[in-house]
């Protein structure tokens, strides 16, 4: 952690949303879940004032997804879950996490794409998220990748308020930036850097080259998800002690 | 971060891209970017050359556009646009393309796209067309790959170019200069690593990716043979230089990337005639 945080600074990155451990796991088991999950909070308890963390979870386990959730974000410090691609996230085994997620206002990050040569038997569109966002609308989404294929992917999600879209994790191809804050609107538009096997560089310049206003650009910088996450946040401060 | 370094950019394209809009792809607004960017030469290829079949009306277009844009005799603040136009080696009478290129059109080096042009390096006409750039003094440019496999239009799936294609012709033609373009994409390190070994080979850095990226390349191929590419304007134009000046390397190895490495080749590969 604290050798990326070396990175991230050389490009004034303030703070790292971090998930899933070592070595990846398309479908963890339960036991596969803990361990990463405590590699993921381990990690950021190297650098608290820096890092955060969301919980990796499957839908194939919906207990044990319940159980981690209430470990890490019910009592801290993770302030939401990371959802990959074990199970299509339309499929109704998601229902209950979601609705743990959102009772301690954690935000639903589901990793998306559509690829042109096809996606993995569990890999989620971004039409899937849709019809698992319309079922939730109290809880908030991010839409990992924009569904790689952005052009598609930021049209699927546009009629979805309660759904933003996440810029990494693709090449950083010229007018994804631009067509994200068209359509959605730069409100519902958040950087992420998919570090460290994309480069900070390359994903940076997606918001660094938009023609976009002063506003806008700190909004998908951090705003925006600082507003996601300020109620889970705001719970997690300290009480001011009775007089 | 400071973009004051200047670079020679080896990988820059002109004229619209077939899929998709893209801001900086006229000349003139090209010309603005790559200034803004302080890059001193861009080394310019045409998209046309990617679908096109009069591949010499696409090397004219692409010399009249650079030295319109592009002059030869530029202020500080100008940009030097070298063309390289493309050869296709397997369209009928080539080697007159070729000719052109370097005789008439008093080019560099050519750019070569074997995916998207549907042969092998290492076929007989790849051969026969890198034997006679070795004649002639000429760089060869080789993109590997323009797109990420997963985003490309349904209706045009390629795959990118296998770079050990390109062994036996480094190992028959050792003093070839071969620029590999969008190389990192889907190559692993360890096979350009050994092309980089083998003949006169360099990369650039358009694709590099993971953080940190430059610094672990250097781990296993040295500076000199590592060039500034962009991939502009198909890509954000910071995300070369971000990796760039965000390295923690020597000056000189920067210096090396950022442009002599470069203006090392240009100076090595003989004029046209």
């Amino acid at each position: 952690m604290k050798a990326l945080i070396a990175v991230a600074d050389r490009f004034g990155i303030q703070r790292l949303v971090c998930f899933m451990g070592w070595p990846f796991a398309v479908d963890p088991t339960p036991d596969e879940l803990r361990r990463q999950n405590e590699q993921v909070a381990e990690a950021i308890s190297a650098a608290p004032e820096r890092a955060l963390g969301y919980v990796y979870v499957n839908p194939r386990h919906v207990d044990a997804s319940l159980a981690e959730i209430d470990r890490w974000i019910g009592n801290g410090p993770m302030v939401g879950v990371k959802l990959w691609v074990a199970v299509r996230c339309r499929d109704g085994r998601l229902d209950p996490i979601v609705d743990r997620v959102a009772h301690y206002d954690g935000v639903i990050f589901q990793h998306t794409w559509i690829k042109t040569g096809g996606n993995l038997s569990g890999e989620s569109t971004p039409d899937d998220l849709v019809a698992l966002a319309r079922r939730h609308p109290q809880a908030r989404f991010i839409c990992g990748h924009a569904g790689g294929n952005w052009e598609l992917g930021i049209r699927a999600v546009r009629p979805q308020a309660n759904i933003s879209v996440e810029l990494a994790g693709s090449e950083p191809t010229r007018g994804f930036t631009e067509m994200a804050v068209r359509e959605l609107g730069a409100e519902r538009v958040i950087y992420g850097s998919d570090a460290a096997g994309r480069s900070f560089a390359s994903q940076l310049a997606k918001v660094i080259d938009a023609p976009l206003s002063r506003q806008q650009r700190r909004a998908i910088l951090r705003g925006n998800l600082r507003r996601m996450l300020a109620d889970i946040l705001r719970r997690r401060e300290p009480k001011p002690e009775r007089p | 971060m400071s973009f004051a370094l200047p670079v020679v950019d080896v990988n820059v394209h002109v004229f619209p891209w077939p899929f998709r809009h893209l801001p900086a792809s006229s000349p003139r607004q090209l010309a603005r970017e790559l200034r803004a960017q302080t890059v001193r030469t861009a080394w310019v290829g045409s998209f046309e050359s990617v679908l096109h079949r009069d591949i010499d009306g696409v090397n004219r277009r692409l010399t009249d556009v650079c030295r319109d844009h592009g002059s030869q005799a530029p202020t500080k603040e100008q940009t030097v646009w070298l063309p390289f136009g493309t050869v296709h080696p397997g369209l009928p009478d080539w080697r007159e393309d070729l000719r052109r290129c370097h005789e008439q059109y008093r080019m560099k080096g050519i750019r070569l796209y074997p995916n998207y042009h549907q042969y092998r390096l290492d076929s007989r006409p790849a051969r026969e067309l890198l034997t006679e750039c070795a004649r002639r003094g000429l760089i060869v440019q080789i993109v590997l790959s323009l797109e990420d496999t997963r985003t490309q239009h349904p209706l045009v799936r390629v795959s990118p170019v296998d770079p050990q294609s390109l062994m036996p012709a480094v190992q028959r033609l050792p003093r070839l200069p071969i620029v590999l373009l969008n190389s990192f994409r889907e190559t692993p390190t360890g096979k350009l690593e050994s092309l980089c070994r083998a003949g006169r080979v360099y990369v650039e850095l358009a694709t590099l990716e993971r953080a940190a990226g430059l610094e672990r390349l250097l781990t296993t191929i040295p500076a000199d043979r590592i060039c500034y590419g962009s991939n502009v304007p198909l890509y954000y134009p910071s995300a070369a230089r971000l990796k760039l000046n965000s390295a923690q390397i020597g000056q000189l190895q920067r210096k090396q990337i950022a442009s002599e490495n470069a203006e090392s080749l240009l100076r090595t590969g003989r004029n046209g005639k």
